[in-house]
């Protein structure tokens, strides 16, 4: 009996210095801080349908699906069960300018921003478009693109310069005019399919069996945001101390980053891009969207990183 | 009997080390730790640095004269030194960090639930030490010794509010100032009755065995 008491204050002894030591590192936190690159806005008409050269200038989004042949998926399903994420991609095709038959852009997949520059081909059908990134990046290729006159769906494909393992991919997009609303919510609950730890999970023990006799096996447990994500609009409401207090770190990362989503900023990480992804309002377009931010919004994201960077990580979760 | 004893000293001895780490925090004066960088509004308030660093340097103290007070040896042998000890812990608690925790009580994070209790707590905690010296002077030992366990218990809830925190946390992850409004009650009033069941049933049975107390 002593033993078992002493057992558990030893127990406790080490669980509790674990308290103390989070106390004082500050957590890491995400930052919104990548290199800008600088593109020319272009003057983007309303029409949605190509009734002019000018209605190409604009923000085409859509799918950028591999293009490879069904044996050659399944290869690569059997290498890594997560290969659905590379295979199905989001591509944003900003095209920024057009001079004569020059046409320049920039293209965004996965947060990762790429300048494009090519030639526009105009025949009786439609338009052409073939133009190719500068190749200085492993993930750099040549893209080769049609649209039809009056048509909305701009089809094409894309074909790395170097050898990968997706090294042809098609793309579908249709122009999509980005519009800031601060009212854009978000609908569900945010699940970090990256952050888990292992939970050990009982099966009912009876009392008085030995320990070794249970069945125990260790389950995923995955960092999750609460329901307040979607009661609070972080671009919209102002944000009190006794608020955000009451929240959990998670729940201010979500907040935080919902203000840049908002702004169409493109995401690197890839679980806050599929996150975002979920919301029909949500299009990356940016890579630096602060200045574009509120009043409301830069007070609010002052507040929120203030407690994201001194509220315990993981405080319902992990360590502790 | 002394198992438990042993135990429990060790159990306070780990936990005064743990608070006394949580001090040195703020040592040298340092603005920049977790619990300071949360009150941005109070920092502006002079009187609220003087107040919390007060506090926070003086309190230490108590957790090690407190528990000196309660080895009998000491009391029998040294009663000199026990006077002494029990002057410095009532005068560092009436003058310094009794008041000062008043003040921070009535800033307390989490609203009025924890306002409310903390500012409770302050007033209860400094009654009970000018009691449990009030007794003393007036020789009815039995009364100190009542108020100066009540006294101590509160001096206590420094330790068992971050506990609770800690076990409150690990069973049921509410959301952290929910969990602060808990514990700000629970912290004290939790100690406060284990030392009237100390009182009413510990202390009397040494009565009734004959055993003097005094």
């Amino acid at each position: 009996m002593k033993y078992l008491v002493l057992f558990f204050m030893v127990m406790g002894f080490f669980s509790c210095k674990e308290a103390i030591k989070n106390e004082k590192t500050v957590a890491e936190v995400f930052v919104n801080d990548e290199k800008v690159i600088d593109f020319k806005k272009p003057v983007v008409t309303a029409n949605l349908i190509m009734m002019s050269k000018e209605d190409l200038l604009g923000y085409w989004v859509g799918n950028f699906d591999s293009d490879l042949s069904e044996s050659e998926e399944e290869t690569l399903y059997n290498e890594d069960e997560n290969i659905y994420y590379s295979l199905h991609k989001k591509i944003t095709l900003s095209i920024d300018e057009i001079k004569d038959s020059i046409i320049k852009g920039h293209s965004i997949v996965g947060g990762n921003i790429r300048p494009f520059e090519g030639f526009l081909e105009l025949n009786s059908n439609g338009y052409n478009l073939k133009v190719n990134e500068p190749g200085d990046d492993k993930y750099d290729g040549k893209f080769s693109i049609s649209i039809g006159n009056k048509d909305s769906l701009m089809l094409g494909k894309w074909k790395s310069n170097e050898v990968l393992k997706i090294d042809r991919r098609t793309l579908k997009l249709k122009k999509r005019l980005f519009e800031y609303n601060p009212e854009n919510k978000l609908e569900d609950v945010y699940t970090d399919w990256d952050k888990s730890r292992q939970v050990k999970v009982n099966e009912g023990s009876d009392e008085g069996s030995d320990e070794e006799e249970n069945e125990a096996w260790f389950e995923e447990e995955y960092l999750t945001t609460t329901e307040k994500v979607v009661e609070i609009n972080a671009s919209t409401d102002v944000l009190t101390k006794d608020i955000v207090e009451n929240l959990k770190k998670s729940d201010i990362f979500i907040l935080r980053n919902s203000i840049y989503a908002r702004h169409g900023y493109s995401f690197k990480n890839r679980q806050l891009r599929s996150y975002f992804e979920m919301h029909d309002w949500y299009m990356p377009v940016f890579n630096d969207v602060t200045k574009d931010f509120t009043k409301i919004e830069l007070d609010n994201i002052d507040l929120l990183l203030l407690y994201e960077e001194n509220a315990e990580e993981y405080y319902d979760r992990f360590g502790r | 009997m002394k198992g438990i004893k042993i135990a429990l000293l060790i159990f306070y001895c780990y936990f005064s080390y743990l608070l006394l780490l949580i001090t040195l925090q703020y040592l040298p004066l340092n603005f920049e730790v977790t619990f300071l960088k949360l009150k941005r509004e109070e920092i502006k308030l002079g009187y609220y640095n003087i107040a919390f660093f007060t506090h926070v340097y003086t309190s230490i103290f108590l957790l090690f004269f407190g528990i000196l007070q309660f080895s009998k040896r000491l009391r029998k042998n040294k009663p000199k030194i026990h006077r002494l000890i029990g002057k410095l812990y009532v005068l560092i608690i009436l003058l310094l960090s009794g008041p000062t925790s008043l003040i921070m009580g009535y800033h307390a994070n989490g609203g009025n639930v924890s306002k409310i209790s903390f500012m409770i707590l302050s007033i209860l905690w400094l009654i009970f030490t000018y009691l449990s010296f009030y007794h003393a002077k007036q020789l009815n030992f039995k009364k100190h010794q009542q108020f100066a366990i009540r006294s101590f218990a509160l001096t206590l809830s420094a330790i068992s509010l971050r506990l609770f925190k800690f076990i409150i946390v690990f069973l049921c992850h509410p959301l952290p100032m929910d969990a602060y409004r808990i514990v700000s009650w629970l912290g004290w009033l939790f100690n406060l009755l284990i030392a009237e069941i100390i009182i009413l049933y510990f202390i009397k049975n040494k009565t009734k065995n004959g055993i003097k107390t005094q």
